[in-house]
């Protein structure tokens, strides 16, 4: 069953089946990507409990414009955000570093240098990285967002978001190969 | 297998039966609490604003409505004549 139709279903009934079957569907994608981005697993939990209750709350005004997936991934990015936000009020998470700009002369990173890494050798690469940048790779990466979805949560447009990325690979290629070129 | 995959199903993982239980009470539990306040305010809503008009010096708006009260609509006798008492039972 398409999650328009359970949407519907719900929206008329208010039937316990339908939320059942809407939150087995996304909960787990909430919770990872909620633990992802905040790193706690009970900041979390917390947060995959007020989005689950937007979601619900907010249900009427999904109008299937886009798909489900993509509305419960808006609300779970902005909420996530937020709450980093409140911590970190002074620092503009997204800013545009220019300290390390692009080497625009070099070959783009290609996308197997990444995703052929290890497991822990990715967690180390992406630990060493800022939040925004973590937070775009994984979102490109992980998630498999859409560049154009990423410039509309993002705020920015899709050469900016392209051109980020791109530099993002390359610090998360420079990190590894210092740390782990060596040793293998 | 790609890294990004293996830490996306190593962070599910995480998600365990036992949170997955616990998180959905309480989005059910908070989901209860917003339809209750819905319908309380659905309820009372107007009654409370109106009091409110009232006690800033306006009209009362629910009074207008012109409504019958149980005497007037009991009374069905249209000669008005007085109702039989208990004592005058016809035979």
């Amino acid at each position: 069953m398409e999650d328009l139709d359970i949407i519907l279903a719900y929206r008329e009934r208010q039937h316990e089946t339908c939320f059942q079957v809407l939150y087995n569907r996304y909960a787990g994608k909430v919770y990872s990507k909620a633990v992802t981005m905040l790193h706690k697993e009970s900041e979390a939990e917390d947060a995959t409990q007020e989005i689950f209750t937007k979601i619900f709350l907010n249900l009427g005004k999904f109008e299937g414009e886009s798909k489900f997936s993509t509305w419960v991934y808006s609300i779970t990015y902005n909420l996530c955000i937020d709450k980093i936000r409140k911590g970190k009020k002074n620092r503009e998470l997204f800013a545009t570093e220019l300290e390390d700009p692009p080497d625009t002369t070099a070959e783009e990173v290609p996308d197997e240098a990444l995703m052929t890494m290890q497991l822990a050798e990715l967690k180390y690469v992406l630990g060493q990285l800022t939040e925004g940048e973590r937070t775009l790779l994984l979102m490109k990466y992980k998630d498999g967002v859409k560049i154009k979805a990423m410039a509309e949560l993002l705020g920015k447009n899709e050469s900016a978001v392209k051109m980020q990325l791109k530099r993002i690979k390359e610090k998360a290629k420079r990190i590894h190969d210092r740390q782990f070129a060596s040793i293998s | 297998m790609n890294s990004f995959l293996a830490l996306r199903d190593h962070d599910l993982t995480a998600f365990t039966p036992e949170r997955r239980v616990r998180v959905q009470r309480e989005v059910e539990r908070d989901l209860r609490t917003a339809e209750l306040i819905a319908s309380i305010v659905q309820l009372f809503g107007p009654v409370m604003a109106d009091t409110l008009n009232v006690m800033g010096g306006g009209d009362s708006l629910l009074n207008k409505a012109d409504y019958l009260t149980i005497r007037e609509t009991e009374d069905d006798d249209p000669f008005d004549a007085a109702p039989g008492g208990p004592s005058e039972i016809i035979r």
